[in-house]
């Protein structure tokens, strides 16, 4: 029904991400709005730390969107170690006409490298 | 010499050349180092110190294996209060006569037994408490507490930076020395087990810096070393129950004078120079 994708899957920390939202023919008549959130989680070894980082909600027009999602340039950055990994992800979920969510959020990865700077 | 007779060994696949990367999935290689746990658990500890601004430079202080006079205190309190009563208890045992042998010959002398077995294992404690109190003492007072002095703060993945490291003696070592240092970044997780939290630990970077001498008849040791944070490595992390933690350890010897160790934990922000 709803197919998130990362337009671009690396994206160096502080720039923004962007997502581009489909929805299948009809069924965006049933949808009000959009609520994108972006954040990381830990998996492995240790407890779950994680965090929501930018919030937004778009009113959906036709069958799609773009929408750019800013990442904090203090990372933390994607990490794949031994005992823990670091995955962001972009949440994209329905709120119906009364404001509530309904539906299961749909979720794309991607990494989130160091900013490359210059000496 | 000549070429190797054997005809199977012109067929054995040669050996693959060393990688070059230091990403080690191994335990930390101890040379004379504290155990992993230590450090560890030092660089969490200090893993929030910033640097002060010095007439040096940036400059980080490490003071967990100074001279204290409050820590001196408590283990010197609780090392002789552990002897003093390991001691009553044993002239105790001393001064009263053997209890009579129960019926039979049964039981009597195992329960001596095992009550003179804890003695001693308690006597054995209270003596490797005074031996590490001396130990501590003598290295501590020794020594005053070591400074790294940085060029910039925090530091970034790619980059080369040269810092400096100084620990004065309190009076001038008369024996030569050495200074081992590594770069090191670890992975530091915690999680529960029932209702205790514990936690576990991984490295990620293990960098042996080259070793250098500490003069006869100096009044300190200082060093100078390049640190070279790789690009592909991770920058400092922190959260509940997820770390990664870079740090610097150095362990200073003077055989016969003095062994030393000090922890500096860096900041590694996430960029990267290109």
């Amino acid at each position: 029904m709803i197919d998130l994708h990362v337009e671009a899957p690396e994206v160096e920390a502080g720039s923004p991400v962007r997502v581009l939202l489909r929805v299948a023919p009809g069924f965006e008549k049933r949808l009000g709005t959009l609520r994108f959130s972006i954040g990381w989680r830990t998996e492995g070894a240790g407890g779950v730390d994680d965090a929501t980082v930018f919030e937004t909600q778009v009113a959906l027009k036709g069958d799609s969107c773009r929408v750019d999602l800013p990442t904090p340039p203090a990372g933390p950055l994607s990490f794949d170690g031994k005992l823990v990994r670091i995955l962001w992800e972009v949440s994209a979920s329905s709120i119906d006409r009364e404001g509530l969510l309904f539906g299961q959020a749909v979720k794309a990865r991607f990494r989130l490298l160091p900013r490359k700077v210059r000496v | 010499m000549g070429k190797p007779s054997d005809d199977l060994g012109d067929e054995l696949p040669k050996p693959k050349p060393a990688r070059r990367s230091r990403f080690r999935s191994m335990q930390l290689r101890n040379l004379g180092y504290p155990p992993q746990t230590d450090l560890v658990g030092r660089l969490d500890r200090v893993s929030r110190r910033k640097p002060r601004e010095g007439p040096e430079g940036l400059t980080l202080r490490d003071t967990q294996t100074a001279w204290s006079w409050p820590k001196f205190l408590i283990g010197a309190v609780l090392a002789l209060a552990w002897n003093a009563g390991t001691w009553t208890v044993v002239s105790m045992a001393l001064r009263f006569p053997r209890p009579a042998a129960a019926p039979h010959g049964e039981g009597g002398s195992s329960g001596l037994i095992c009550a003179f077995s804890i003695l001693i294992f308690a006597v054995l404690i209270g003596i490797g408490a005074l031996l590490e109190l001396a130990r501590w003492t003598r290295n501590a007072w020794k020594l005053q507490p070591a400074r790294l002095v940085l060029p910039r703060w925090p530091l970034r993945l790619g980059e080369s930076v040269r810092v400096t490291y100084h620990r004065p003696f309190r009076r001038d070592v008369v024996h030569p020395g050495e200074l081992r240092a590594r770069l090191v970044c670890m992975e530091l997780v915690f999680y529960w087990e029932g209702t205790e939290r514990q936690s576990t630990s991984a490295p990620v970077w293990d960098e042996e810096l080259p070793l250098l001498a500490v003069p006869a008849g100096s009044d300190g040791a200082h060093a100078e070393w390049v640190l070279r944070i790789p690009p592909e490595g991770a920058p400092s992390f922190r959260a509940r129950s997820n770390r990664i933690l870079w740090g610097l350890e150095i362990l200073l010897r003077v055989p016969g004078a003095v062994t030393g160790h000090s922890t500096f934990a860096l900041q590694v922000a996430p960029e990267v120079v290109a």
